[in-house]
């Protein structure tokens, strides 16, 4: 009795304890790495930079909170890159004009028109993960080479600047575009760190405080199991990946706002650094184990060491090495403090 | 000639002693039966015996030399009920992996191989694909592979409850001459027709030991039977019978030829009422435990299955809960015991209209099933990991039992639960029937048949064979063989039947092989 209260006990603290060991460690690596960086430079902490480096994780941080439910699901979407690049295109063709197509519309529907394209492909993703059964890392793969087709057959492979376009779309248009991801918020906190705060809130509430996130877990957890209890496994996995398709969308769309203009294959590098943010936040590509918070730590952890490798001049290909290191190592330690932990839980009960 | 010895084998895993002190010699020339109840120590010893798992104490002596467990694995090979074989090879290759002729070149097989294949009588698809052969090719092929490894003992576990009989006989009759060129064979099965049949010697395993030998004239079915139900002297609790006037009450599921689509069970008609659990038993392969799943819409069905939604109290409700019977399909390791105790539960219950979770409602709900089950735990909100196997398993039946069904299916509740959990499990069945629902529950032993159910019914071959009310026998042990005398003896009564019944879709190649 009292070898199973202890091994009760013990298993009880590892399961907490590895998680916020691993939160402070994410926040360690992110303060450590801010503060080398800091003695290089000594701009790294200054409040402009901070605001920059959040503005500059917002897609990603977006991408990544929608990524991160469907990889809670045990599934995964490789096309967040392409669909970003695709919808910003649509915004552009079809507002402005030029492309493949012979008409525009006005801003609103282009926007429209741009959502319903991230909810088809979205859809087109789950129907072939659930439906077709086949593994969401090919049928998403196969989506990222459709999405990057259509996005340059739209667009010719040129590049749209609403604000030298011809013919220039109206001031209100120009505006509301350039207030969408450009504009600043009081303080001149730049409106996409208020993106990925609402985002962050949303995400955070659907994930911890609803029933959708509560059985997010359990279908990922154990598929069996959830087909068993009668779970909505199927419908889970439409919302999840329409999510994960929107969020892309929505990312595309504001950085195409506060970048002014679009080009070619736009947010093709965008996939890894999305996954890595999830993957680095302790989420399981097995499915069940996964957080927002952890996540948007990964998400902030990447922000950072491009921030800083930025500052320090380190070219952008130089910068890949150190995300790809990160990544792994991230990765790699969580998986050896896990087996430590649970070595340690093993002698205790023997 | 080959000898092998089993001196004083003892194995435990955690809490149950799974051989306890086992002696046991397997000689060249015949064929040996191992017999036993579920949880005897059967498979252990199988494995042990295999090199799959070495023993705590005791050792193994294969022609007089103590062996280890890596090196038994190169002498010894299991002929396993479902063979480990690669369905993505053809025959050919399956013999070639691991024993390869080249280091960097592609392999090809060898004369010898190809002889062994010409032996075993699948030389002449050797070029098939394997994912195009039936089970019993399969089974060949696993052969051919024991016998390339040149290993000199093999096991068969179970080798023939998915086989159609003329593919039975043909591997026993291959299994004899295996014995007469001087290999080792033994035999494992729950069919004592077979083993009286086909074996020189049977052993029976209980609680961990070998029971009993039976040779010669004292092998027969019923011996065998007798020696499997010995043993089991649990208090026979007094039961009243706690389920009377059936027919009053309307049924809660009524089955009328009731199909398996896969052709596990045919015909099957019952009506189980209100308040009344009914147990399902069979040995394995006889279509029981395909019952239970198939009710639970696990697999595809056809006839008429009627399911009664009783009314009550509670304002959730589903008609059907199923509950399989491993416990790694029920339960969510990632989650806390709260949260599998509700995981069935939807939105009236643990979330608001709008999906919002009541965090505070779920601790309560997953509280009180915890008290009402008395599982063990020292919070709901510990992760269910930290719970022993038993309370994991009731975790499992109070999640499915949250939802208020109107028929629980249980496959075999109580595996792998150490006996304190059993009683508890028994009486949350027990309880829960009582409220007005329905409780079928698939059994593989005698003594769970008879605590729980009201009603036995015994599957064989697919069908209902007959049903038994535990309350009409004195003892557990009176029932414990007449049940064993149902399931086990005569099967071959209905065999002619069963190759009907069980046919697998026949390729060309498979008839060519069997003839």
């Amino acid at each position: 009795m009292v070898s199973i209260t202890a091994e009760r006990a013990g298993t009880h603290k590892r399961g907490l304890a590895l998680d916020q060991l691993r939160t402070a460690g994410l926040v360690l690596a992110i303060i450590l790495s801010g503060l080398v960086f800091q003695s290089q430079t000594s701009s790294f902490f200054s409040s402009e930079n901070l605001l920059t480096l959040l503005r500059s994780m917002s897609s990603l941080g977006i991408m990544a909170f929608a990524q991160m439910l469907v990889i809670l699901l045990g599934e995964i979407d490789l096309s967040v890159g392409a669909i970003y690049g695709l919808a910003a295109t649509t915004v552009a063709v079809l507002w402005l004009g030029g492309g493949a197509l012979p008409f525009h519309v006005p801003l609103i529907f282009a926007l429209l028109a741009a959502f319903l394209v991230a909810i088809a492909i979205g859809a087109a993703n789950a129907f072939l993960t659930s439906v077709v059964k086949i593994p969401s890392f090919i049928a998403t793969l196969g989506f990222l080479s459709l999405a990057q087709g259509s996005e340059l057959l739209l667009s010719n492979a040129s590049t749209f600047n609403p604000a030298y376009n011809t013919p220039l779309p109206s001031r209100g248009e120009l505006r509301f575009f350039h207030i969408l991801g450009g504009s600043q918020l009081p303080f001149g906190v730049p409106i996409q760190v208020g993106w990925l705060a609402a985002m962050l809130g949303l995400f955070w509430i659907l994930r911890h405080r609803t029933l959708f996130g509560f059985r997010l877990v359990a279908i990922g957890g154990n598929p069996t199991a959830a087909q068993i209890g009668r779970l909505p496994i199927r419908r889970y996995k439409f919302v999840v990946f329409i999510l994960s398709a929107v969020m892309a969308a929505l990312a595309g769309i504001l950085d195409f706002s506060y970048v002014g203009s679009v080009g070619p294959n736009s947010g093709g590098s965008l996939v890894f650094p999305v996954i890595a943010a999830v993957v680095i936040g302790g989420a399981s590509l097995n499915g069940g184990w996964g957080t927002v918070s952890g996540t948007l730590l990964g998400a902030a952890l990447l922000a950072v060491l491009a921030n800083g490798l930025a500052l320090l001049g380190v070219g952008a290909f130089a910068q890949l090495l150190f995300v790809g290191f990160v990544t792994i190592g991230a990765v790699t330690l969580d998986r050896v403090t896990r087996q430590l932990a649970n070595k340690r839980a093993s002698r205790v009960t023997q | 000639m080959t000898l092998v010895e089993v001196r004083g084998a003892r194995k435990r895993f955690r809490n149950t002693r799974a051989l306890d002190g086992v002696d046991l010699t397997l000689r060249s020339g015949e064929i040996l039966g191992i017999a036993g109840p579920n949880g005897a120590g059967k498979s252990t010893l199988m494995r042990v015996l295999s090199g799959e798992e070495s023993l705590d104490s005791g050792e193994i002596l294969i022609d007089g030399e103590i062996l280890l467990a890596s090196r038994i694995g190169e002498l010894v090979a299991v002929v396993h009920q479902e063979p480990q074989v690669w369905l993505n090879l053809t025959v050919a290759e399956n013999l070639v992996v691991g024993n390869e002729d080249t280091r960097f070149g592609l392999p090809s097989i060898s004369t010898e191989q190809l002889k062994i294949l010409e032996r075993i009588g699948i030389a002449h698809i050797a070029a098939t694909s394997l994912a195009e052969c039936s089970l019993a090719v399969r089974q060949r092929v696993e052969i051919a592979r024991a016998l390339v490894r040149d290993s000199r003992v093999l096991l068969f576990d179970e080798p023939n409850s998915a086989l159609t009989d003329d593919e039975s006989q043909a591997l026993f009759q291959f299994m004899h001459e295996l014995a007469d060129t001087g290999h080792v064979v033994a035999l494992v099965t729950h069919r004592l027709a077979e083993l009286v049949e086909h074996c020189n010697r049977v052993v029976v395993i209980r609680d961990g030991r070998v029971a009993t030998e039976l040779t010669g004239h004292l092998l027969t079915e019923t011996a065998i039977a007798e020696e499997l139900v010995a043993g089991q002297h649990h208090e026979a609790k007094s039961r009243e019978s706690t389920f009377s006037s059936l027919s009053q009450q309307e049924s809660v599921v009524a089955t009328h030829d009731w199909c398996d689509t896969q052709g596990a069970f045919l015909n099957i008609s019952f009506d189980v009422a209100p308040r009344e659990i009914v147990a399902i038993v069979g040995v394995e392969g006889s279509g029981g435990r395909e019952i239970v799943a198939a009710l639970g819409g696990m697999r595809p069905s056809r006839g008429e299955i009627r399911v009664t939604e009783i009314s009550s109290q509670g304002e959730h409700h589903t008609k059907i809960a199923y509950l399989s019977a491993d416990r790694k399909e029920m339960l969510f390791h990632n989650m806390t015991v709260a949260d599998n105790l509700v995981s069935r539960l939807g939105s009236p219950v643990i979330a608001n209209r709008f999906g919002w979770l009541r965090r505070r409602d779920i601790r309560v709900e997953a509280s009180s099933l915890v008290n009402r089950y008395s599982v063990r735990t020292d919070g709901v909100e510990q992760m269910l990991t930290s719970l022993s196997g038993g309370n994991q398993q009731k975790v499992a039946i109070a999640a499915a039992m949250a939802s208020n069904p109107s028929l629980l299916l249980v496959e075999e509740p109580t595996r792998g639960v150490d006996v304190g959990s059993k009683q508890d499990i028994y009486q949350m069945l027990r309880e829960y029937a009582d409220g007005g629902r329905a409780v079928i529950a698939f059994c593989t032993e005698a003594p769970e048949a008879f605590e729980l159910a009201d009603r036995v019914m015994v599957i064989q071959r697919g069908m209902c064979r007959d049903t038994l009310r535990p309350a009409d026998f004195p003892d557990i042990q009176s029932f414990a063989s007449a049940l064993a005398k149902l399931e086990l003896i005569n099967i071959a009564v209905h065999s002619s039947h069963k190759s009907a019944l069980l046919g697998t879709p026949a390729t060309s190649i498979e008839r060519k092989d069997l003839a």
